[in-house]
């Protein structure tokens, strides 16, 4: 979802390069594809930016083999707001775009709901099948397909790895968005909680302006650590998360690396990046013809602990040698 | 001319420019279209072999690979039952598993399991982990499996209907060591099986036993499932080629395109791995021969014929122009002659033809030449007069012949009222007897009118005796004649003939002009014998004082005594020769010309 410093540089390089002949292109060629990419950070300079919510997709398009002469593309963002996502997904309908790309499962429902015709592909955090956006991982059938990472085990794995790394650990704080509470995140969590027998300090947040309030309760309820579910919101406030993580001494186990890089203490996910990377293969079907309903949802195979030896140190936690042994990733 | 037009019009079944033509050509073709076709037939099945070998070893090569993919996460899980499981034996095992892990990505959990049978501890990328109070698991199918075989492959299902898995176990060299028991995502097979190309479109894709796909470069066939009626049909392939001793088959694949299939079998998976290339590729380098093969052939059949026009060309075009030749010569046309220069036999042939058309020119010239001396010289003289190759003897002069002038008495009452056939009948009867007589003596007819004849002796051809000849000559006619008016008289036709002989110089020569020369005499001796002609009855010939001078003692000449004659002053006198039969009683053969 937001998948930071990435090595975008060439990408960014080739784009900016070929920033006129993309303008030329959207201008004169009616043939062109239309891709539309339905953002929850603002567009700005979307497939430029090396920040960028879509980069490591418009990478996969290059790898495919696209030149940027043969696609066009269309932004519309919900500027961060979940709730605007529904009025930038009807703009993309309207156009119409061939295919709407986005990368979170909160814009595959708004896109959902502005066209059950146009094909959307996306990472969906949640269940495709049990939110309904799909009859089945083998065939989706319906106008949506993309990559999924959901396990009902990962909240549980998250708690447990947490637990390994910071050894009699009886309460965690959790922060969730509100806004998203129609997906699991938070009762597979209770449920984890419960099967591995610990205490958790709920906190919703709403809005950036919460965390602090949410950092000190959990603080006041004994967390000794906290656990961050996914969503949008939260992955932008990464960094302030992060410093209020040491200022309140509370190791946070999240759910993407940038987490890490940006100073929590660790995280496990799928490879955002390559999952990102993984949507271009469905535009690409797509637009030679596939039917979405026809396209599988793929699940990944490799999930990336992530560490930050760095915080480890600030908050005076020695990393036992198996948390170490697993990590994939890890910032010292 | 008409001939030749037959000859032309004569239908050829065969022209002789088509049989040339035809042998040449295939002369050239035959031996190219046998090496060209035998070429393209052996290069067609050399190709099947190579293409069959060629997929069948890189059916074994992929076969291989997955099969070295399997054993590298074998060799790996390998290190997890090398520790016997001693009290504290725990967190090695532990470390073990999740530095394999971290090495092999396709292994999704590990669950060690002790000597006893009981789990001590699972490890997960996704479940939680499990590390005490361990269940009895020794009637675990892949514990029951390892303790047989060593190693065991569980089946492939497939997570939630699509991503596919596969349990594998194996035991340590120790029985202390105990066992492990993986899951494999076998979603990472696909990193092998794409990396596999044949050609440029061929791939590789692998079967499971019950002939669902588990790895394919399209990753979305294999998580959509294998429908029932895909798995029948690549079953049924899987047993094709095993019936066809492993060669390469051609089929269609799922997308219902022609292909080339290969396979090799893991024996130990029974999984399959087939190899397919499209048919239109992998014949390619065929078809650019067959392509070679016929341009090849196209170009020999050009060059063939344009060889065989050539030179059936060269065979036909001398004998055309004989053949032209020869029709022309056989119409008349002498003068042309055949123009083939081509240095061999035809040019010879040419040249006979030539040769042949020349004389036979000089021969037409001279049989010309001798017809139109026939018109007034009799055959002998005119043959004679043409051998000499001189007509000089024709042109005038003045010359001592013997003019013999004959008519029929009464022909002219006879012609008022005898019909025109009857007239004509008597006139060739009477010129016929006549004509034989002039030609035996050689003598010279000129005028003719009507039933009157004027035959020259001596002129243009001199000869011995011309008196005597001339009245021999004179006898003959009236013996003959008069037998003809024997016969007349008979049908009662009142006609007699009478002779008048004269001998004297004259002026003889060609008169008349060119398409009507007649030679004739003229002068004094001609008038004369004219008169003695007109004067003699029936039955006589009348014969002037010098001809009477030449033959007297040879015939019996009666003096008629001088007479006066038409147109002349003076008497004249005449001599009557006697009959044959007067004088010599009845001997009709005449005496020899000297005699």
């Amino acid at each position: 979802m937001k998948p930071k410093r990435r090595p975008f540089l060439k990408l960014a390089v080739a784009l900016a390069m070929s920033l006129p002949a993309i303008a030329a292109a959207q201008q004169t060629s009616a043939k062109t594809p239309r891709i539309g990419l339905l953002a929850w950070w603002p567009c700005g300079m979307p497939y430029a930016s090396e920040t960028s919510e879509f980069g490591m997709f418009m990478q996969g398009l290059h790898d495919l083999g696209y030149t940027l002469h043969e696609l066009s593309f269309e932004c519309r963002s919900a500027s961060k707001q979940d709730s605007r996502l529904a009025a930038a997904a009807g703009d993309l309908a309207q156009l119409p775009v061939d295919v709407i790309v986005t990368s979170s499962q909160p814009a595959a429902h708004a896109a959902q709901a502005a066209t059950d015709a146009i094909p959307i592909v996306t990472i969906i955090s949640g269940d495709p099948v049990a939110a309904g956006l799909a009859s089945s991982l083998a065939k989706p059938r319906g106008n949506l397909t993309g990559v999924t990472y959901y396990a009902t085990e990962l909240a549980a794995k998250r708690l447990q790895l947490l637990m390994e790394a910071i050894p009699g650990l009886a309460t965690v704080g959790v922060l969730a968005n509100p806004v998203v509470s129609y997906l699991p995140f938070e009762t597979d969590t209770k449920q984890a909680a419960r099967h591995l027998g610990v205490a958790l300090s709920l906190q919703q947040v709403s809005e950036p302006g919460e965390l602090d309030v949410a950092f000190s309760r959990m603080k006041a309820d004994g967390a000794q650590a906290a656990l961050v579910l996914p969503d949008l919101m939260l992955a932008d406030q990464s960094s302030r998360i992060a410093a209020l993580a040491i200022e309140h001494h509370l190791p946070i186990m999240a759910w993407g690396s940038w987490y890490v890089a940006d100073g929590c203490l660790m995280a496990y996910s799928a490879d955002y990046g390559v999952m990102q990377h993984r949507l271009a293969y469905y535009v690409d079907r797509i637009l030679k013809g596939t039917k979405p309903g026809e396209l599988p949802i793929e699940q990944p195979t490799k999930f990336d602990l992530s560490v930050n030896l760095k915080t480890a140190k600030a908050l005076g936690i020695v990393l036992p040698q198996t948390v170490l042994l697993m990590a994939d990733e890890v910032i010292e | 001319m008409r001939r030749s037009i037959q000859l032309q019009a004569a239908p050829m079944r065969r022209s002789l420019f088509r049989k040339y033509f035809l042998a040449f050509f295939a002369a050239v073709i035959v031996p190219l279209a046998i090496s060209g076709i035998g070429d393209a037939w052996f290069g067609y099945r050399d190709q099947r072999a190579m293409l069959s070998a060629l997929l069948r070893v890189e059916a074994t090569s992929a076969a291989g690979k997955i099969q070295s993919f399997l054993d590298g996460i074998k060799d790996q899980l390998g290190w997890t039952v090398q520790q016997a499981w001693t009290a504290d034996a725990e967190a090695y095992h532990r470390l073990d598993a999740l530095r394999v892990m971290r090495l092999a990505p396709a292994i999704a959990s590990i669950t060690l399991v002790d000597d006893v049978g009981v789990e001590r501890l699972h490890v997960s990328r996704i479940d939680l982990n499990r590390m005490e109070g361990g269940s009895d698991r020794s009637g675990d199918p892949a514990v029951l499996g390892v303790r047989s075989n060593g190693t065991w492959f569980g089946p492939v299902t497939f997570r939630d209907g699509s991503e596919p898995f596969m349990t594998m176990a194996m035991a340590g060299n120790r029985k202390a060591g105990g066992i492990v028991v993986a899951e494999i995502n076998l979603k990472l097979v696909w990193t092998v099986v794409s990396e596999i190309r044949v050609g440029n479109r061929g791939r590789a894709f692998v079967l499971d036993r019950t002939g669902r796909l588990i790895a394919h470069p399209d990753i979305s066939k294999v998580l959509q499932g294998t429908d029932e009626k895909t798995a029948a049909a690549l079953t049924r392939l899987r047993d094709e080629i095993a019936a066809a001793g492993g060669e390469a088959t051609t089929a269609r694949n799922a997308e219902n395109e022609p292909v080339v299939t290969a396979m090799a079998a893991i024996p130990n998976l029974g999984w399959t791995v087939f190899v397919e290339q499209a048919q239109a590729e992998a014949f390619a380098p065929l078809y650019a021969s067959l392509w070679r093969t016929g341009g090849l052939l196209l170009a020999a059949a050009i060059f063939a014929s344009a060889l065989a026009y050539w030179l059936a060309r060269r065979m036909t075009g001398p004998i055309r122009l004989l053949q032209e030749g020869t029709e022309k010569i056989g119409a008349g046309q002498f003068e042309h002659r055949i123009d083939i220069a081509t240095g061999d036999e035809f040019e010879r042939l040419a040249d006979r033809f030539n040769e042949m058309a020349q004389e036979l020119a000089v021969s037409r010239d001279r049989s010309e030449r001798i017809a139109r001396l026939k018109r007034f010289l009799a055959p002998q003289v005119a043959e004679l007069v043409e051998k000499s190759g001189d007509e000089s003897v024709l042109a005038g002069q003045r010359a001592e012949v013997v003019a013999v002038f004959c008519d029929l008495r009464g022909f002219t009452a006879f012609s008022a009222h005898a019909e025109p056939e009857e007239i004509m009948q008597v006139l060739r009867e009477y010129y016929e007897a006549l004509g034989t007589i002039i030609t035996r003596y050689e003598a010279t007819p000129t005028n003719f009118a009507a039933d009157g004849l004027m035959v020259l002796v001596n002129a243009p051809v001199p000869c011995a005796d011309p008196a005597l000849r001339a009245v021999e000559m004179a006898i003959d006619m009236q013996d003959a004649i008069q037998r003809l008016i024997a016969e007349w008289r008979l049908l009662g036709h009142a006609i007699g003939f009478g002779i008048g002989l004269a001998m004297g110089w004259a002026t003889v020569g060609r008169i008349g002009y060119e398409a009507r020369v007649d030679y004739t005499a003229i002068g004094h001796v001609v008038n004369l014998a004219s008169r003695l002609c007109s004067s003699a009855a029936d039955q006589q010939i009348l014969v002037d004082h010098a001809v009477a001078q030449s033959v007297r003692g040879e015939i019996l000449l009666v003096a008629l005594g001088p007479r006066q004659l038409k147109g002349f002053d003076e008497q004249i006198p005449a001599w009557k020769v006697g009959t044959r039969s007067g004088r010599s009683n009845g001997v009709q053969e005449p005496k020899g010309l000297n005699g």
